[in-house]
């Protein structure tokens, strides 16, 4: 049996969805979240007959009418694939809104169920609901549930509902709006439209007591006030990012990699013990040092990355996103984006794939594809171990680097929409409609949750990619060409330093013409977390998290000797690292969103010259300003960098003189 | 008169909504039809924060000016 989840944006739909299925899919307290159809089975302790139910849960909608790509889905699901049941949930403090859409769901013919979500805060509120009357005047099962709790939360009585209407085979008959019928013109609809919101009034005035007037100015709306202020809003979004950095890298994320690494570190000592001198000393470093070696090196941040997914699951779970949106939403106008631009960049900041995946809401497709190019820009959580092993070396683990790298994507974002804007020559601005949640205090148990599930695919990803990445990374660099093992004096010799080299002299304008940094920033590509794994195995160094034992085991003093560069050049490293191409996985959802190979390889084209033009200008600007001189290999470098310009400023003028499209509204 | 003349705290009824179709029918399923009541709660920097249909909107100038009250 198959049953849909049908209701606005933001009325818990993903989270009912959770509860009543077991799974873990991504929810956040704004509209928007869900922007794919999602499937699951009824927990078995809810559906204790034999018939298997799946629900799907689908993305948001205000209407059947399809606005937006996100009710396209559902419009499309609940009339093609004629579920046997529709859940409707709607939001019990909201039902003169919500009510529109359940009108229209039980036109289709379909059995409906509501949902009286969020029904704890109709309390808070003083919102009294007659639920009985309200059943009754719809003719149809209403059930109050509390999809955030975990237990009394009404899902077994909404499921035991659900299986009581497809028994039934009497049809539920649809609410009578005036005037309704299936082929209206746009005229008759829109009149239709009125009648129905006439009638849904109707309904509200007789099944719901308010005491407070929900215009009142309310504590959230003075919050508002403040933290979507045109002028407090950035530095308030500043100062947030900064404690989500600053806890993850340098208050709790090391305190906590410090134990990590400690196992790892026995871990080594352990397997280094069992092996002895049995096994050949080839076989034996390539599994301590490539595998456990590498692959610890990037688990080790692991602890890092969860405080950083449980703070940013905590703010998603807060509503402040959406007061972000607002925020950058003038800005975002400037450069022909809008605020909506913002949710998939937001998104980005855990993974690009969602990130990208989430452009999807973004009607316009120069937006979209435009959005889908720059969110990549943001600091990832793969890209949290290159900059806290960066911070740390150079910087004394400071969490301004994260935060200023955060907000350097937030400029190079702006800057790029703007030439993106010229190159296309398409100047159709859009429209910034939002819903705006409520603030809530966030659930600790979800952020713990979405933070293990985050840590498990990073987990995963350890055990799979990186773990064979580095494993080849170190036979490449045992080896030499003529597969004989490379002495501890000639490293540079072996395979890997061949292959990597000649790209080496590329990077000399950068600050890191090393075969080691430039090998690093190839197995990046496949996945960010190389980066960290490849310079553990290339540098054989093992634990990146205590530097002061770094240098121990490298046998240096500091660490900057061991990678034979300066903070102006590691700076620039870390800089090429954020802003070149994403990894492979997020690029192949760059195909998937664009859907248009010029613009995926142009966006490509275009991440790469951007790491590269900004981290010449980091590392030679960075060498004049500390050294008086300009950085090795300046001009061969400039004349790069210029001719990449020069390509950029070419394709923007080409639009220069041509007649610019007319502006063209959307719907955000 | 559009929206935008509202001062923040006042209430007006819309009176009609302007635009293409598509867009005027979204602000519709959202509530934004003649005859509701709508608030503005604020305004920050350009946008209007509104009180429809008992939930806050966020909504830019240029859309709000689409909003007759």
């Amino acid at each position: 049996m198959k049953i849909a989840l049908a209701g606005n944006p933001n009325s818990g739909k993903t989270t009912l969805f959770n509860a009543i299925t077991g799974k873990i899919e991504h929810v956040g307290n704004w509209p928007g979240v869900t922007v794919e159809k999602k499937e699951g089975l009824v927990k078995a302790t809810l559906n204790p007959g034999s018939r298997k139910m799946t629900i799907v849960d689908l993305p948001g909608a205000y209407s059947m009418s399809p606005f937006t790509n996100e009710e396209s889905i559902t419009r499309d699901f609940v009339q093609k694939e004629s579920p046997e049941v529709i859940i409707n949930i709607v939001d019990a403090t909201n039902l003169s809104r919500s009510l529109f859409f359940t009108s229209q769901l039980m036109e289709l013919g379909i059995p409906v169920v509501v949902a009286l979500n969020k029904s704890d805060l109709t309390r808070k509120k003083e919102i009294l609901v007659d639920t009985d009357l309200l059943s009754e005047v719809l003719g149809c099962p209403v059930i109050s549930t509390v999809s955030t709790k975990s237990s009394n939360n009404g899902l077994g009585p909404l499921v035991e509902a659900v299986q009581e209407v497809s028994m039934k085979k009497r049809n539920q008959q649809p609410l009578r709006v005036k005037g309704a019928k299936a082929n209206a013109t746009k005229e008759e609809m829109e009149q239709i439209d009125r009648n129905r919101f006439a009638l849904v009034n109707d309904i509200v005035a007789r099944v719901e007591r308010r005491k407070i007037d929900s215009s009142n100015h309310t504590f959230q709306d003075k919050m508002d006030k403040v933290v979507a202020h045109k002028w407090l809003g950035i530095p308030i979004f500043a100062a947030i990012i900064w404690l989500v950095f600053s806890f993850s890298q340098s208050w709790v994320g090391p305190w906590l990699a410090d134990i990590l690494v400690g196992w790892i570190d026995s871990f080594y000592g352990f397997v280094e013990g069992v092996m002895g001198d049995t096994v050949s000393p080839v076989l034996s470093s390539l599994l301590l040092d490539g595998i456990i070696g590498g692959v610890g090196a990037v688990v080790g941040f692991l602890p890092l990355i969860m405080v950083l997914f449980f703070m940013l699951a905590l703010l998603e779970d807060s509503g402040y996103m959406a007061r972000v949106a607002l925020v950058m939403d003038r800005f975002f106008k400037k450069i022909g984006l809008s605020g909506k631009s913002i949710i998939p960049m937001i998104v980005s900041t855990g993974c690009a794939i969602p990130g990208i995946m989430a452009t999807r809401t973004i009607k316009n497709e120069r937006q979209r594809r435009t959005t889908a190019m720059l969110a990549p820009f943001m600091p990832c959580g793969a890209k949290l171990p290159i900059i806290a092993l960066f911070a740390s070396v150079f910087f004394g683990e400071n969490a301004w680097v994260g935060t200023s790298m955060y907000f350097l994507a937030i400029v190079v974002i702006v800057i790029s929409g703007l030439i993106i804007r010229k190159i296309t020559g398409d100047t159709s601005s859009s429209y910034f409609i939002m819903e705006l949640p409520e603030y809530r205090f966030p659930s600790i148990k979800r952020a713990i949750v979405s933070m293990f599930s985050r840590a498990k695919a990073f987990i995963i990803k350890a055990g799979t990619i990186i773990l064979i990445c580095n494993a080849i990374v170190q036979i490449l660099q045992t080896f030499n060409w003529q597969f004989q093992v490379v002495g501890q004096s000639a490293p540079d010799t072996s395979i890997l330093a061949s292959l990597a080299s000649p790209l080496a002299w590329v990077f000399i304008p950068l600050g890191f013409g090393i075969w080691q940094f430039a090998a690093a920033a190839i197995t990046g590509f496949i996945a960010k977390e190389n980066v960290v794994g490849t310079l553990a195995v290339t540098f054989a160094v093992t634990n990146f998290i205590d530097i002061e034992e770094l240098a121990l085991v490298a046998g240096s003093t500091d660490v900057m000797t061991v990678f034979g560069i300066g903070a102006v050049a590691g700076l620039s490293y870390l800089v090429f690292n954020l802003f070149t191409p994403p990894c492979f996985a997020a690029i192949g959802s760059m195909n998937s969103e664009m859907e248009s190979p010029k613009w995926l390889w142009g966006a490509i084209g275009f991440q790469l010259g951007m790491g590269y033009v900004l981290s010449f200008l980091v590392y030679q600007l960075g060498t004049l300003f500390t050294t008086g001189t300009v950085g090795a290999g300046f001009l061969g470098g400039l004349i790069a960098v210029t001719a990449m310009v020069g390509y950029v400023v070419f394709l923007m003028s080409r639009n220069a003189g041509k007649v610019l499209k007319p502006v063209v509204g959307e719907v955000a | 008169m559009p929206l935008t003349f509202i001062k923040v705290g006042q209430s007006a009824s819309i009176k009609a909504v302007l635009g293409k179709d598509e867009t005027r029918r979204f602000l519709g399923s959202l509530g934004f039809t003649a005859g509701e009541s709508v608030t503005v709660v604020s305004e920050n920097g350009g946008n209007l924060i509104l009180s429809i249909k008992d939930s806050r909107i966020a909504l830019d100038r240029s859309m709000a000016q689409r909003i007759q009250v």
